[in-house]
């Protein structure tokens, strides 16, 4: 989910300040983690090249995380040279988690990052075994169904579409909440907040009969009602992500 | 089979009370035996609106506990002989609500009732819940006022997930919609959200609608449920909610405002 640092507002929408705004902005992506435990494995360079031609494009230029847990030592040549022969295969290179200090140290020597060490069960990253299937949200091995809901969804309530779209066929209350990793659905009137694309997906839309909702968001771009203009409440609508901009456009 | 309705809203202050009194008197006229069981533990004033808190020796918590029986607890209404009244504690805590316990009571009063209301606490805790738990049918008592609407949609969401039937995966809770001091003018001017407004944002059957009265203050008062002041606009209107409950067609009677004839007009007569 992308996060703005100063506030979680669009950048076209953020208030004027008396001082420069910072160039930066904060980010999260889905990325593959390689054990370097894994490389004591047979012909594992082998089987790691196997895994990529089933798929090619998927794995031209993505980015990769070494993880040191469990393991120790490795110079700087060490990690410069592994760099190099996953930049055979096509693969960056971009960063460890773990580790020792020493293996840090070697790490940044060659111009890595250090990444926080995240838990498996984290939704955004997942530790990734070469062997098994890739996890990311473009190139699931079987796509999942959407989840469909077609009783109201009431004040308090909220509903996560994990891994899928959301469609909803009844109304949706205000005070109620709506997620999905997917894009959202809503043959009634939508009135609580809708968060599409919460795992980062920048293509997720929203979809609804009648706009009244008291927030919407993609991939961590929101607005809230009163930043909705007037034209499109109480309209069929469809909300998607444009660069940094949520757009509401009318359904008719 | 004996029905378990509960008479809730979320919100405080709607017309519960004074709902279930009516809702139970009606029942009860009707050749129903008739049981209303008080849920609001401390803040207890069913009795009051009942007129039979001067008779009241054992309480809901009593029989909880088992320091009474149901027998010993229920008091027997003067007017109405199909109906009894069980009134809650007010020096009790809701701590006694166990879930298991109201359930065993709940099933003695099937044995001897055809219908048990359930006049529930505000809120949604521990008192609201137990009231609304074990419900068969739930009278959603709103009135058309935005943060009345917003709570009531809460404790639609409550007993369609929390509610024993949810749990259980049985048919679910019948719900009904009641709405309660409606005034046809204010709405008109704009100032009160109409009957369609609440029926949109809430989505259930519209069971009945009560316009505001001063009749019902004075009900409260005497300790007579408003349904028995024959004449007035509330107890009409209970009466035909009463009659939707149990299959009957009945039109809407007091959701326009009342047109005032040329010459009461004239002669500055209320309709």
């Amino acid at each position: 989910m992308a996060v703005d640092p100063q506030n979680s507002k669009d950048a076209s929408e953020a208030k004027p300040s008396r001082l420069t705004p910072m160039p930066l902005r904060g980010a999260s992506y889905t990325m593959m983690v390689l054990r370097l435990a894994e490389l004591a494995q047979p012909d594992f360079f082998g089987r790691l090249q196997a895994k990529i031609s089933q798929a090619p494009s998927f794995f031209d230029g993505a980015p990769m995380l070494l993880d040191l847990d469990g393991t120790a030592g490795g110079s700087a040549e060490d990690f410069e040279e592994l760099k190099r022969r996953l930049r055979e295969l096509r693969l960056a290179l971009v960063g460890v988690q773990g580790g020792d200090e020493r293996q840090q140290e070697a790490a940044i020597g060659v111009g890595l990052a250090i990444f926080p060490s995240w838990r498996a069960s984290n939704k955004s990253t997942r530790a990734v075994d070469p062997a098994s299937q890739p996890v990311r949200q473009e190139a699931p091995p079987e796509p999942r169904k959407p989840l469909l809901i077609d009783r109201p969804v009431r004040s308090g309530m909220q509903i996560y579409a994990e891994g899928t779209d959301l469609v909803v066929t009844a109304p949706v209350s205000a005070g109620a909440e709506l997620l999905a990793d997917g894009s959202i659905h809503v043959y009634a009137p939508l009135r609580g907040r809708a968060l599409a694309g919460v795992s980062g997906d920048t293509s997720a839309r929203i979809f609804c009969r009648r706009l009244a909702a008291e927030l919407l968001s993609i991939a961590g771009h929101h607005r809230v009602s009163e930043e909705i203009a007037e034209a499109v409440q109480g309209r069929p609508v469809q909300v998607r992500l444009q660069g940094d901009n949520l757009r509401i456009e009318t359904i008719d | 089979m004996a029905k378990i309705i509960v008479m809730t809203s979320g919100k405080g202050g709607v017309g519960k009370t004074t709902s279930s009194a009516a809702f139970a008197v009606g029942l009860a006229a009707r050749g129903h035996r008739t049981a209303i069981v008080d849920f609001d533990v401390g803040l207890r004033n069913l009795d009051i609106v009942m007129g039979c808190e001067r008779r009241v020796v054992y309480d809901l918590v009593n029989v909880l506990n088992g320091e009474a029986t149901l027998r010993q607890a229920l008091i027997r209404d003067k007017r109405m002989e199909n109906l009894s009244i069980l009134a809650a504690s007010q020096t009790k805590d809701k701590e006694a609500l166990e879930l298991d316990a109201v359930g065993k009571l709940l099933d003695d009063l099937r044995k001897d009732f055809d219908y048990i209301v359930c006049d529930s606490p505000a809120g949604i805790e521990k008192g609201a819940l137990a009231a609304l738990y074990y419900a068969d049918e739930a009278i959603i008592v709103t009135n058309p006022e935005v943060s009345s609407v917003r709570d009531s949609d809460r404790i639609l969401g409550i007993l369609s997930s929390k509610s024993h039937r949810a749990e259980k995966g049985e048919d679910p809770v019948k719900e009904h919609l009641l709405v309660t001091r409606y005034d046809p003018a204010r709405v008109e001017q704009g100032e009160m959200l109409s009957v369609e407004d609440v029926q949109d944002i809430l989505a259930i059957k519209l069971l009945g609608v009560i316009p505001e009265s001063q009749a019902v203050l004075r009900a409260s008062n005497i300790g007579q449920p408003v349904i028995l002041d024959q004449g007035t606009t509330p107890a009409q209107a209970y009466e035909d909610a009463v009659g939707r409950f149990l299959g009957e067609t009945i039109e809407q009677r007091f959701v326009k405002a009342a047109r005032r004839s040329f010459f009461a007009r004239l002669m500055g007569r209320p309709a």
